[in-house]
């Protein structure tokens, strides 16, 4: 018997690379990343799937509904059933999606226990889902209710304006939880067949992160791969046509402050100075208070509580965002001392001073960031997410290292001399 | 400066499966808590001071913030902290709390010496000047309106807080009063400043790749030759036994859907005549609200009342504090049914009617998560710095789930009908148009 395991264990795994305390293999198929952390008793793991919005073509929302459904039922168990096999074990189950790729994670402790019924219930449930009219009428209300909330948001309400702008027709141009009409239009039939296409061997990675020994993690690895369905490649995405931007006003009642976005087109997250703009984003609108904006927006002139630049970077296109809230009665000038400092950011470019600070400050967030392994998860996810490698995720400090000053600024200033930036803000509605 | 070393007692406190620390205590009365944890990558640096908004008064509420903010304009030597922090590629910040101020520093264990003494100097040396506090007031008065006055659910929670918290500490929210900020002068904050920041109200914590004698023996050099104060008398107010519930209602297109929010009067650990009080009424809001199996997920969202259902209480706090129920309703018409269902079930409880299987099932996760929380190393030593500087043992903070565990039905029953059945409660009633 145990030489049987043995054999079924060669065939079912291929070894692809190893690190120091992570390894990576093949499993029915799947790629696995496992990093084995010994510190807590517990584990992390999320099967990432090639099952994001921008694979749901004209049914809006569609990526979104089907994830939600996700642990609804399966088998003969209803939703209180399955829920009911989770909390004895003290396990929590989650699952999301995003515009490129949708996660289904479970976090246990890993006593024998609270692991093997927990990991028997995230299996059933991802290899026998049983989708209800019930729940989906639970589901699309629970979203609808998330997406009204949405449309009182002014920050919400002007990424909306800006995505729509960026990408006309596009999944990317809305959030992927789309308004309670379209998704109503969405039938239980459509759920079913976007799951059996996309939550399959042929689109996942699996993520393990935790207190399991190599042996465990090969065993938790095959028995959840070979439960799934073998599923067929995806097709190659389309590239994106990008909009004409132009800068608008939003009116939303009982607002005391207005909202600011600034935005522009940026790159993709693997394009060749995806990161040299995320460190060239750091002096300017890290959210530090050193930051240049920070600096003359809120220590200067008092106008704002916060002030910072997110670099959105996806698998097809990304953008640049600056957000800030003004009472109104500075607000003009708040927005006129946010565009000079950019145009003075633009033209001296950061110091060397400041780009050894924000080099050191990003290398820093990352050994943050992966201490825990929470952390750790979130980001491998991210780049399991994106089809990156978990190579590409541990070499980031060596590639921070590797960018020079020069580069940073001129990927920078090239972003800006593309297009000028649009800006939405959200004002008051007398 | 061995003469102030009085009682450095070097504590190790291992309890099985968890963390080890240390606690000793400077001879000018500072407390000091260590971490060690070799394989975290950065040094954490933290001071807290034993004051926050609870401390204030009507008229000057928010001082303690403000000072929190005026932190970062210098001392005469050091005219840039953010700068120091920069330049080790580290980050910093700071939160202001009911019962405390912390500030904190995430920096390369090799700087945690420059730190320690950089929060010794502005412990002792802040310079206030009326431009700086001028400017600094604006940036807070935007803050306020971001968090507050743009948000009117958290308008309405500012008003029910003080209603339901008439007299007692937890009256007004932590950013104070818009009147009260504005009206802010030098001299109050210099006041506060002299007033509370002294080592015999603070709590030094360091934790990650350290030495836990080492970080004594620079802690003893940079803050050992601080002088203890004299602190102010602290006069309690206590909370005032509603006569009547108070009801909040308000129509407003800012609002998405239909919320009603239930606030009980709830005991905290350091205040509550008897704490396992507070692990009870945390068990039972668990039962009530927690995972899909919970008697109101399963009376209010699977019964089509509401799309959700939530709890808030923070036990970790020094004075009597407040418990919330959340319930997000499909519709306005609701609340009647919402509420209807929500005492029913909480006279059951009362009445010792408790599923046992919840209950094994709810222990069974919430044992799970005091294990998971500990993933998160930063989050744990804010989790036992919190403890220590509200006055408890934070070796408390690792028994949470054996307290949780000894909670019996009869606790339950009891929590359920003194706090949440024989008081009276605020409601804040928010209707989307």
């Amino acid at each position: 018997m145990r030489l049987m395991f043995s054999l079924i264990f060669l065939v079912l795994s291929v070894v692809l690379s190893a690190g120091n305390n992570s390894k990576v293999w093949r499993s029915n198929g799947v790629e696995v990343w496992f990093i084995a952390d010994n510190n807590l008793p517990m584990l992390d793991l999320s099967l990432v799937f090639d099952a994001g919005s921008i694979r749901e073509g004209k049914n809006q929302g569609l990526a979104k509904l089907t994830n939600s459904m996700i642990f609804t039922g399966c088998g003969n168990n209803l939703e209180s059933d399955v829920a009911k096999l989770f909390e004895a074990s003290g396990a929590s189950n989650s699952a999301d999606s995003e515009y490129d790729f949708a996660k289904v994670s479970l976090r246990v402790l890993t006593e024998r226990q609270y692991l093997e019924p927990a990991l028997a219930a995230y299996t059933q449930c991802l290899s026998e889902p049983r989708f209800s009219m019930k729940s989906l009428s639970k589901v699309r209300s629970i979203l609808a209710a998330k997406w009204r909330e949405n449309q009182k948001d002014p920050i919400y309400l002007a990424m909306g304006n800006l995505k729509k702008q960026f990408y006309p027709n596009h999944a990317y141009g809305r959030f992927t939880n789309v308004a309670p009409k379209k998704m109503s239009e969405i039938k239980l039939e459509s759920i079913n067949s976007f799951y059996r296409a996309h939550y399959n061997r042929a689109n996942a990675k699996l993520i393990l992160v935790g207190d399991l020994s190599d042996q465990q993690a090969h065993k938790i690895a095959d028995k959840i791969t070979a439960s799934l369905l073998k599923g067929a490649p995806l097709p190659k995405l389309p590239k994106i046509k990008p909009g004409l931007l132009k800068s608008a006003n939003i009116y939303l009642p009982n607002q005391v402050q207005d909202t600011f976005v600034l935005a522009l087109p940026g790159l993709a997250i693997s394009a060749n100075g995806s990161l040299a703009l995320d460190i060239a984003n750091q002096p300017l609108a890290s959210g530090a208070l050193s930051s240049r904006l920070m600096q003359q927006l809120r220590e200067k002139y008092g106008f704002t509580y916060s002030i910072s630049g997110l670099m959105r970077q996806r698998k097809l296109a990304g953008e640049y965002y600056i957000l800030f809230k003004s009472r109104p009665k500075v607000s003009d000038k708040a927005l006129s001392v946010a565009q000079q400092t950019i145009e003075n950011y633009l033209h001296t470019g950061a110091s060397a001073k400041e780009f050894e600070f924000a080099k050191k400050a990003m290398i820093n967030e990352y050994k943050y960031s992966s201490s825990s392994n929470y952390g750790l998860m979130q980001d491998l996810v991210a780049t399991a997410g994106v089809s990156l490698g978990l190579d590409w995720y541990q070499s980031y400090p060596e590639r921070v290292n590797k960018i020079s000053l020069e580069k940073i600024n001129k990927v920078f200033a090239d972003m800006y001399a593309k297009v000028k930036p649009v800006i939405v803000r959200v004002i008051n509605a007398k | 400066m061995k003469k102030l070393l009085l009682t450095l007692a070097l504590m190790s406190n291992v309890l099985y499966g968890y963390p080890e620390f240390f606690q000793g205590k400077l001879g000018n009365g500072l407390r000091i808590l260590v971490l060690p944890k070799q394989t975290y990558p950065n040094a954490l640096v933290q001071v807290w001071y034993g004051v926050g908004s609870k401390d204030e008064i009507d008229g000057h509420t928010g001082l303690s913030h403000i000072l929190e903010h005026m932190m970062f304009t210098g001392t005469k030597d050091t005219k840039d902290f953010t700068a120091r922090v920069d330049q080790v590629g580290g980050s910093h910040n700071a939160t202001t709390s009911y019962d405390y101020t912390n500030y904190y520093e995430s920096v390369p264990p090799e700087n945690i010496a420059d730190f320690l003494r950089l929060e010794a100097d502005r412990m002792q040396n802040l310079e206030l000047t009326s431009d700086g506090i001028k400017n600094e007031l604006k940036s807070i008065v935007e803050e306020r309106m971001m968090r507050i006055d743009n948000n009117l659910s958290a308008k309405l929670y500012e008003q029910a807080m003080a209603a339901l918290h008439m007299r007692g500490p937890y009256h007004h929210m932590i950013i104070g009063w818009m009147s009260d900020i504005k009206g802010t002068k030098t001299n109050d904050i210099n006041d506060w400043y002299k007033k509370w920041y002294a080592p015999n109200n603070a709590l030094l914590v360091v934790a990650g790749p350290v030495d836990a004698n080492e970080i004594f023996k620079l802690a003893n050099n940079y803050f050992g030759s601080i002088p203890a104060k004299t602190l102010p008398e602290r006069t309690i107010r206590q909370d005032i036994a509603l006569t009547t519930n108070i009801n909040f209602t308000l129509s407003s297109k800012s609002f998405a859907g239909d919320t009603v929010v239930m606030s009980f009067l709830a005991p905290s650990l350091v205040a509550a005549a008897n704490e396992k009080d507070c692990y009870a009424l945390y068990l039972l809001a668990c039962i009530l609200v927690n995972g899909k199996n919970s008697i109101l997920y399963h009376d209010l969202v699977d019964a089509g009342i509401a799309n959700a259902v939530s709890s808030y209480y923070d036990m970790a706090r020094q004075y009597n504090t407040n418990i919330n129920f959340e319930f997000k309703l499909k519709n306005a018409n609701n609340k009647a049914q919402a509420l209807a269902k929500f005492f029913a079930n909480i006279k059951k409880i009362a009445k010792g009617d408790i599923d046992s299987e919840l209950l094994k099932r709810t222990r069974a996760m919430i044992t799970a998560d005091d294990v998971f929380e500990q993933d998160d190393f930063m989050a744990l030593v804010f989790s036992l710095a919190k403890y220590s500087i509200i006055g408890l043992e934070p070796e408390n903070r690792f028994k949470f789930a054996s307290k949780i565990a000894a909670v019996s039905k009869d606790d339950l029953k009891f929590v359920a009908r003194k706090y949440l059945l024989s008081g009276m409660y605020s409601q804040q009633f928010m209707k989307g148009e």
